[in-house]
């Protein structure tokens, strides 16, 4: 195995004259927990649309697991293994919680035309799909309409999700915002658990404490390009990262 | 009494055909919130390639086969070429797009076979009862059998299996299925395929009830579905079935049997008015 899962290269987004990511480069290396952090309008949320295939770039190379996925629908890159969360949670709401997890469960027969017409019902799809839920602390809602859930509950139905998708990496967009504190030591605890299971984590987040607390290395965004990255101590020590906090609160500054 | 039961099972036989046309609907609308009005234009071509493929085979098996793929096909295509390509814009677009697709095929089906009425004589191979003093002839046990085993088969693949899930998770949510592994443009495009087949069988049915097929024979259909998707509640495909049977025997009772002076047609339109003014989210919607 090489050691590098997933290479962004030079990647560019533009919308019209907006450039939403400049130049991007930066590397997730096997069972890491990488923080993706930046002031509001940095371009996190852009850089996990192209990972995962919602936008194509205008520029550069993505490359997961020695393959260029750049240009691959979303689905075609989940099916490789990247599992991903939404900053605004979607649950399928007339679902119940334990069909959303079978939903993701579908994940190696949606596109065979022969498999496709095979129950989701199984005992066996049901108990492993249990067993996520169980994991995320959500078993006893299983059979709870996903819609009627509060946000933290709905948060942990995306992990669930993202979790059976994601055998390889783990996207996760503000996971914690909106949470509770016990409720943001127990997702700290299960993340740490998921990369302990051989799973890589690339995680957006607004909390500083916990992006710096679970990341083993930090990339920092801003105005769509990337200024700062290393451990979390250097991160917290750097000029131009302090800069681009404070400044955004402070003065006007010229972009 | 006994004309009062031969007028319900007609009833019944005409709720059951309105079905069969309005479940493609519902379905697109589901799926896509697309108002698919060319849905009727598909009809219109499943009678022509059923009555079609009848002569030339001799098979009405073969007939309505070929015209299930027939129309499967050219849902998939109509899907692909004009609506995909119109989900971006504001839901009226696509819905231009339909009306226009609709009149394009029905000028086909005039230019390819001709504007005259087209007779489609073959014998429905099912059974014919007498019970009582009442006979149930073979066409009317067919379009019993055949909206029944419709029905099952899509009860099945929309509550059983991997499909149908994968149905109601892009329905909700197209960028969420995706992140989940789902090809959402296939699912779709089977959606429009389901759809138009069974649209097939309902034009060739029809094409048989009646002994008739003619360029324009969609149009009727194309108004009434609407209606009934909005009387059963838009996306709701059991909503679409029960609109479907109570108008085929509202429409026959009232105006066959109690000889109400009302145009036939007018019912569905009528009940469509009562359901906005009243129960907007329709018989069996939700919201």
């Amino acid at each position: 195995m090489n050691s590098t899962l997933l290479a962004v290269k030079a990647v560019s987004k533009h919308f019209g004259g907006l450039k939403a990511l400049d130049q991007v480069t930066f590397e997730i290396r096997p069972r890491e927990i990488l923080g993706l952090i930046g002031p509001n309008g940095a371009g996190k949320t852009v850089c996990f649309n192209l990972i995962s295939g919602v936008y194509k770039p205008t520029a550069g190379e993505i490359i997961f697991n020695g393959e260029r996925t750049q240009g691959k629908a979303p689905h075609q890159i989940a099916r490789r293994g990247v599992g991903r969360t939404f900053q605004i949670v979607k649950p399928f709401a007339t679902l119940s919680v334990l069909e959303n997890v079978l939903v993701a469960r579908g994940i190696s027969r949606y596109n065979h035309l022969g498999k496709i017409w095979s129950s989701w019902k199984s005992r066996a799809e049901i108990r492993q799909a249990l067993e996520v839920l169980d994991r995320v602390g959500l078993a006893d809602l299983a059979h709870r309409k996903a819609a009627l859930l509060p946000l933290g509950n709905l948060r942990r139905l995306e992990i669930a999700r993202a979790l059976i998708v994601g055998k390889r990496l783990l996207l996760l967009d503000e996971s914690f915002s909106g949470l509770r504190h016990e409720e943001i030591l127990q997702l700290e605890q299960l993340i740490r658990n998921i990369r302990a299971d051989g799973i890589t984590v690339l995680l957006i987040e607004h909390n500083m404490r916990v992006a710096m607390g679970l990341s083993n290395r930090v990339v920092v965004l801003d105005h769509g390009r990337k200024i700062a990255e290393g451990s979390p101590q250097q991160i917290q020590q750097n000029e131009r990262v302090i800069e681009a906090y404070l400044g955004r609160k402070g003065h006007s500054h010229a972009a | 009494m006994q004309l009062f039961i031969e007028q319900l099972l007609n009833g019944v036989a005409m709720g059951s055909i309105y079905a069969l046309i309005t479940l493609g609907l519902a379905l697109v609308y589901g799926i896509l919130r697309i108002l698919h009005i060319a849905h009727a234009a598909i009809y219109t071509v499943g009678a022509y390639v059923g009555l079609f493929l009848f002569k030339l085979s001799g098979s009405l098996i073969i007939g309505v086969a070929g015209s299930m793929v027939f129309c499967a096909l050219l849902g998939v295509g109509i899907e692909r070429f004009v609506y995909y390509p119109l989900l971006k814009y504001p839901p009226y677009v696509p819905l231009i797009g339909s009306i226009a697709v609709m009149l394009a095929i029905e000028e086909l089906c005039r230019l390819v076979a001709g504007p005259q009425i087209l007779t489609f004589q073959a014998v429905l191979p099912f059974p014919q009862f007498q019970i009582g003093g009442i006979t149930v002839s073979s066409t009317l046990t067919a379009v019993y059998c055949i909206t029944a085993l419709v029905l099952l088969l899509l009860w099945y693949i929309t509550s059983k299996t991997e499909l149908g899930l994968a149905m109601r998770a892009v329905s909700q949510d197209i960028p969420i299925a995706d992140a989940m592994g789902i090809n959402s443009h296939l699912i779709v495009s089977l959606t429009f395929a389901i759809g138009s087949a069974i649209a097939a069988v309902a034009g060739s049915l029809v094409g048989i009830y009646y002994n008739q097929v003619y360029p324009t024979m969609g149009t009727v259909p194309a108004y009434k579905t609407l209606a009934l998707i909005v009387v059963g509640g838009l996306g709701s495909v059991p909503g679409a079935v029960v609109a479907s049977l109570l108008l085929g025997v509202a429409e026959t009772l009232l105006i066959g049997y109690a000889n109400i002076p009302l145009p036939r047609d007018a019912l569905a339109f009528i009940a469509m008015i009562a359901v906005l003014m009243w129960r907007s989210e329709g018989l069996l919607g939700s919201r």
